[in-house]
């Protein structure tokens, strides 16, 4: 008998493909998998995040509160404006921005379980942002450049806004949903590291484009309200343009990447008043002559 | 996270480049080799010739071969999408290539004329890249002289 091995001809176990055609066709699938999937995860945690009940907001950050304060860590949800330990000597910045926030709040028509809680930062960053629970935060930064009290209005009904319309509940679940989701792709460390530490979580409360706008109109019909005309609340984002333009301040501010522009949404809120017959032009309230002084 | 992606993306460059190398390279040779052993025949069946006596020896070829860092990425790719995962057909049609190539210069240097009876293990070892080790045996034959 006779034995012998011939020499296979090549390509029946190997596939001829270019290595680099096949890189490009398997990883932009991929991307579009993922991109699916992040969009419906996202989509989903945000209903799902805004469907929870104010109270479980509430109970979320006072249980962080006590978490944070039992670990003698910084609670960002400790020392809100209004409820300072020595109330004999109550601070006129903490007494003005309460009333103001009453004010607002009224206009706003909050739906009931919904509580508003202010937070003052000495801090000469140019922010303010709204976050689970109702705690709203305003910077130092932000304030002092506020020129009149109709912005400062306006400033505080479009973060109450946000709280009112539970943007942060839905904006967190997302990103829950997300976080969960890329911790089965990339391990538990990616979930641990965005959510344990809880400032980052607040501070990357992001809000959608259409979050915003629903703010800002939420906000202006409440400005009408308070002033009987909606004139001084588009300082406001003229302010953020001519800080923008001044090219002084921290541009990193998430205020500034997640709002729309301002030029759209003076546009926009000028479209919105003339629709309601609101009027565009009225005495300006000007902030208390000491606002300044009190913010230093 | 930007350090990652640049590390990722030089991982992914070296993998490429020294990957597809050392596999044209890899390949050229076992050509050369499968044609220099061609004349001694490595076969499944079970029933070796009966026409005279032979020793019979065990005779292995063993080989380890390293995917890239490239390959794998593509492999995991496919897990997710499904499909033929062709960068590692390559891997594992080189692995028993030049396991028999192995197994037959083992064979010869005993003076066999046919190995009998052969088949393949595969085994994955290591870690972060895939790499295997492709064993081949068989019962190599050798004429006695009497
Ligand atoms: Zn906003």
């Amino acid at each position: 008998m006779h034995y012998e091995n011939r020499n296979p001809p090549e390509g029946i176990n190997t596939s001829d493909h270019s290595p680099v055609r096949e890189f490009l066709r398997l990883s932009l699938s991929a991307l579009v998998v993922l991109i699916a999937v992040g969009i419906f995860l996202n989509f989903s945690g945000s209903l799902l995040g805004g469907l929870l009940p104010f109270k479980a907001e509430l109970w979320i950050t006072e249980r962080v509160d006590r978490i944070m304060q039992q670990a003698e860590q910084e609670s960002p949800f400790a020392d809100p404006v209004g409820q300072g330990s020595d109330s004999a000597s109550v601070d006129p910045l903490e007494q003005y921005l309460q009333s103001m926030t009453d004010k607002v709040v009224a206009a706003l028509e909050l739906p009931e379980p919904i509580v508003i809680t202010l937070h003052y930062r000495d801090d000469d960053v140019f922010n303010a942002y709204a976050t689970l629970g109702g705690h709203v935060y305003l910077f130092k930064g932000l304030l002092k450049h506020l020129p009149n009290e109709n912005a400062l209005a306006m400033l505080m009904a479009h973060e109450y806004s946000h709280v009112g319309q539970r943007h942060p509940a839905s904006s967190i679940g997302g990103g829950i949903t997300m976080a969960a989701g890329s911790s089965l792709l990339l391990g538990a460390a990616a979930f641990e590291n965005r959510f344990f530490s809880i400032a980052s979580a607040l501070a990357s409360t992001r809000f959608s484009r259409s979050m915003e706008t629903d703010a800002d109109e939420a906000a202006l019909a409440a400005v009408n309200s308070i002033y009987g005309h909606v004139n001084g609340a588009d300082d406001l984002f003229e302010l953020f343009t001519g800080i923008r333009d001044d090219n002084q301040l921290d541009f990193l501010d998430s205020f500034f990447s997640t709002h729309p522009l301002d030029d759209n949404r003076i546009q926009r809120i000028e479209e919105q008043a003339a629709a309601n017959g609101w009027l565009a032009t009225g005495a300006i309230t000007p902030l208390p002559a000491q606002f300044l002084q009190w913010l230093n | 996270m930007t350090f990652n992606l640049i590390s990722f993306a030089v991982l992914l460059l070296i993998g490429f480049g020294f990957g597809q190398a050392s596999e044209r390279r890899h390949y050229r040779s076992i050509k050369k080799r499968e044609e220099q052993l061609a004349g001694l025949a490595a076969i499944a069946s079970k029933h070796p010739p009966v026409d005279r006596q032979y020793q019979q020896y065990l005779v292995c070829g063993n080989v380890v071969v390293a995917s890239d860092y490239f390959k794998s990425f593509l492999a995991s790719l496919v897990n997710i999408l499904g499909g033929r995962v062709k960068s590692f057909e390559s891997l594992l049609d080189r692995g028993r290539r030049e396991a028999l190539l192995r197994l037959k210069e083992q064979a010869l240097q005993q003076q066999a004329t046919a190995v009998f009876n052969v088949k393949y293990e595969t085994v994955r070892v290591g870690g972060r890249v895939t790499t295997i080790e492709v064993l081949a045996y068989g019962t190599a034959l050798v004429p006695q002289s009497n």
